[in-house]
């Protein structure tokens, strides 16, 4: 891990310095590098809102950036020292803190719950959602077992048809009686309306 | 050069045929029978670069047009020409059958005759499918595919094999038949069964009794295509004849086969009938949304890779059916483009759960873990496939996917805000896959020693992984034949329905200067 972390180092040195801002006396080559692919669909409106607002003095502005920077440079130290204390100057506190803390700081170690939350109220309800109701529920369950119902009905419906054919002239004399009779009966009940 | 420009289409779309009736004469010699049937393959994939290299861009219309007559009772033609939205899925088709071939090598090994015959009849009906500009020979290239397809399924299969390939004929074939009563009724109006000729009878009103039929024309189409997409809820079919199906097959069915749904839905849903398109344009894009969403979540718990894989084709295909319905011009070219995306991302991702069935003969997560650590290779293609379905920028899905939903955003917002969801369950249920399958320690021995990928299976990855990339930087190679055939319709459209589409010149051209003309 040394010798990315000392490339990624040497990287954000010169990084640093091609964004020099104004405050400290440098020009900022980042500021405007994407202002070309803005330029062509700024808003009009936009761009004349902006220049009617009065710009803060350029004092006010440079005092503001360094206290910003300070502030930063100074929560940074302050990291820094305190890390260099006790990881490495006084390694026991880690641990004595730690048990005087006691629950809040698993708390803090188990990020707060907050995944075991998440995974409770949304990713298994939504696992459980999708798999009982959506897949084994509709998909599986409802429009697959349609379909399958739908061809398994043609299938009984064709077996029972068939049971008509059996070759045997007789029976077929039979059929066509039978219908002879229907059609009969149907002529007469048109008749009698 | 003139005899070319004019028998091109012809010459691409039946080549694959020729090959095929070649193959018949062949012995039975498997290893001869594949590398003709991979040089077929790529001699129709080299013949087929002639559409986009001489394509007059910008120009209206189709183009290398063939027109004769072919039946003279009834009044069928042979019509065929391509524009820039069926020209790239043509190279889609082409593209992808060397590489079918390829992967198919070892994993066919008996009758390897008919395989290869069967997967060349069906290149030429994918391909006549795209390009037929006569209602008549569109259906019969239609239901041509039909049959090579559930053949290869229940012949080379796995299995419930016979199960799913029966129920794919039958989906399709049922909902086919009211494609061919809207075809049959508009030839008894029109007295053709020419696109072109119809669709200008309808423009001008001539089509007697058209006011009252076109809400069920629009139906009777609607169905067939809605059916191939697979739209929810009619997709039942899909997962059952992925599952199944040989790994060509797959790659196939998902790359091109879906296409045809999507294609037929703008060509002849929103070409014929404007106005029906914009009075149902809202269920349709609910539907299309629920797709996105109920296919992600149905993904997302799948136990077996394949059928996950599936599933996200009918999340991926809603994009495309959103980016058609929401009638503006970028959420159109999108949705073209996103047709080629999901052909090239989820056709190699098929050919990648083929190349670990070959191996494992199963397609279980559970049975996995850990892959990374025997098959590096392997892994990175698949990550890197992955990461293009998922939509990563700089991949070809991120730009599809952007140019829906930015369409989608401006028809109506909810509709992208809703889609937009997709894109996040879209990386839940690759990435909670990819997890389970590739990473952490080695838990089931029989994966310890998997070999790694060998030259074959690499070689027919790379096409599929350089396109994936260059489709992503480099969309305007694509959209520069695809905006104008699209600019074409949506006038047409336009024209039709009499309101204009919410104002997208800002957005596509934004687009366009960041990615280039």
């Amino acid at each position: 891990m040394v010798v990315p972390l000392i490339i990624l180092g040497t990287l954000s040195l010169i990084g640093g310095w091609i964004g020099v801002p104004k405050a400290l006396g440098g020009a900022d080559h980042f500021e405007h590098f994407l202002a070309p692919v803005f330029q062509a669909y700024a808003p009009a409106e936009a761009a004349t809102h902006a220049a009617t607002e009065t710009a803060p003095t350029e004092d006010e502005d440079r005092g503001l950036e360094l206290a910003l920077m300070g502030t930063s440079v100074g929560v940074a130290v302050i990291g820094f020292g305190a890390a260099w204390y006790l990881y490495y100057k006084r390694k026991d506190l880690p641990a004595k803190m730690a048990a005087s803390a006691g629950s809040v700081y698993r708390l803090v170690l188990d990020k707060y719950r907050i995944d075991e939350l998440y995974g409770a109220v949304i990713i298994q309800p939504l696992i459980w959602i999708s798999t009982n109701v959506f897949w084994r529920g509709i998909d599986v369950g409802l429009i697959d077992r349609g379909v399958d119902e739908a061809a398994a009905g043609a299938l009984d419906v064709s077996d029972g048809v068939r049971q008509m054919q059996s070759g045997n002239i007789r029976s077929y004399a039979g059929w066509v009686t039978a219908g002879a009779a229907v059609v009969i009966a149907f002529m007469v009940w048109r008749g009698l309306r | 050069m003139n005899f070319i420009n004019e028998n091109i289409v012809t010459i691409v779309t039946f080549l694959p045929l020729a090959g095929a009736l070649l193959l018949l004469v062949f012995p039975r010699r498997a290893r001869d029978l594949r590398y003709f049937a991979l040089g077929i393959s790529l001699v129709t994939l080299l013949a087929s670069l002639h559409l986009p290299w001489h394509f007059q861009r910008g120009a209206d219309g189709f183009q290398y047009e063939q027109n004769v007559s072919w039946i003279t009772h009834p009044n069928i033609h042979y019509h065929v020409g391509v524009d820039g939205i069926s020209l790239w899925l043509v190279v889609l088709t082409t593209f992808l059958m060397p590489l079918c071939v390829l992967v198919s090598w070892k994993s066919v090994n008996e009758r390897v005759k008919e395989f290869f015959i069967l997967m060349l009849v069906l290149e030429t009906a994918m391909i006549g499918v795209f390009v037929a500009l006569d209602l008549f020979l569109f259906y019969f290239f239609w239901e041509a595919t039909l049959i090579p397809m559930a053949l290869i399924i229940g012949m080379f299969g796995h299995g419930r094999r016979i199960y799913a390939a029966v129920k794919f004929f039958l989906y399709t074939m049922i909902a086919s038949v009211f494609m061919l009563a809207a075809v049959l009724w508009l030839y008894a109006h029109v007295g053709s069964f020419d696109f072109l000729e119809i669709q200008r009878a309808i423009q001008q009103g001539a089509v007697p009794g058209f006011a009252g039929a076109a809400k069920w024309l629009f139906l009777g189409f609607f169905v067939a295509f809605a059916v191939k997409v697979p739209m929810f809820p009619l997709h039942t079919w899909l997962p059952d004849a992925h599952v199944e199906a040989p790994t060509a097959g797959s790659v196939l069915l998902a790359g091109v086969l879906l296409k045809m749904g999507t294609y037929g839905l703008l060509r002849f849903n929103v070409g014929l009938f404007p106005e029906q398109a914009r009075a149902n344009a809202g269920w349709i894009v609910a539907l299309a949304i629920i797709g996105i969403i109920y296919g992600a979540l149905v993904a997302m718990i799948q136990p077996n890779i394949k059928r996950l894989i599936a599933y996200t084709s009918v999340s991926h295909l809603g994009f495309v059916v959103l980016g058609i319905f929401s009638f503006t011009q970028i959420g159109m070219d999108g949705a073209v483009y996103q047709m080629l995306n999901h052909g090239v991302s989820t056709g190699a991702l098929f050919m990648l759960l083929g190349m670990i069935y070959d191996r494992r003969h199963t397609y279980d997560i559970h049975e996995y873990g850990g892959l990374a650590t025997p098959m590096p290779i392997y892994a990175t293609f698949f990550t890197f496939i992955m990461l293009s379905s998922v939509g990563l920028p700089l991949l070809n899905g991120f730009v599809g996917e952007f140019m829906i939903l930015s369409g989608a955003f401006l028809a109506k917002q909810i509709w992208g805000i809703l889609a937009a969801t997709g894109v996040i369950w879209s990386a839940c249920y690759l990435l909670w896959m990819y997890q389970r399958v590739f990473q952490g320690p080695v838990t089931n021995p029989a994966n310890a020693s998997l070999r790694d990928l060998d030259a074959r299976e690499q070689i027919s990855l790379w096409p599929l992984a350089v396109a994936a990339l260059v489709m992503g930087v480099a969309p305007m190679l694509w959209l520069h034949s695809i905006s104008p055939s699209v600019t074409v319709a949506l006038k047409q459209f336009e024209a039709a329905t009499q309101a204009s589409a919410p104002a997208m010149t800002h957005l596509s051209n934004a687009f366009m200067t960041v990615f280039g003309r």
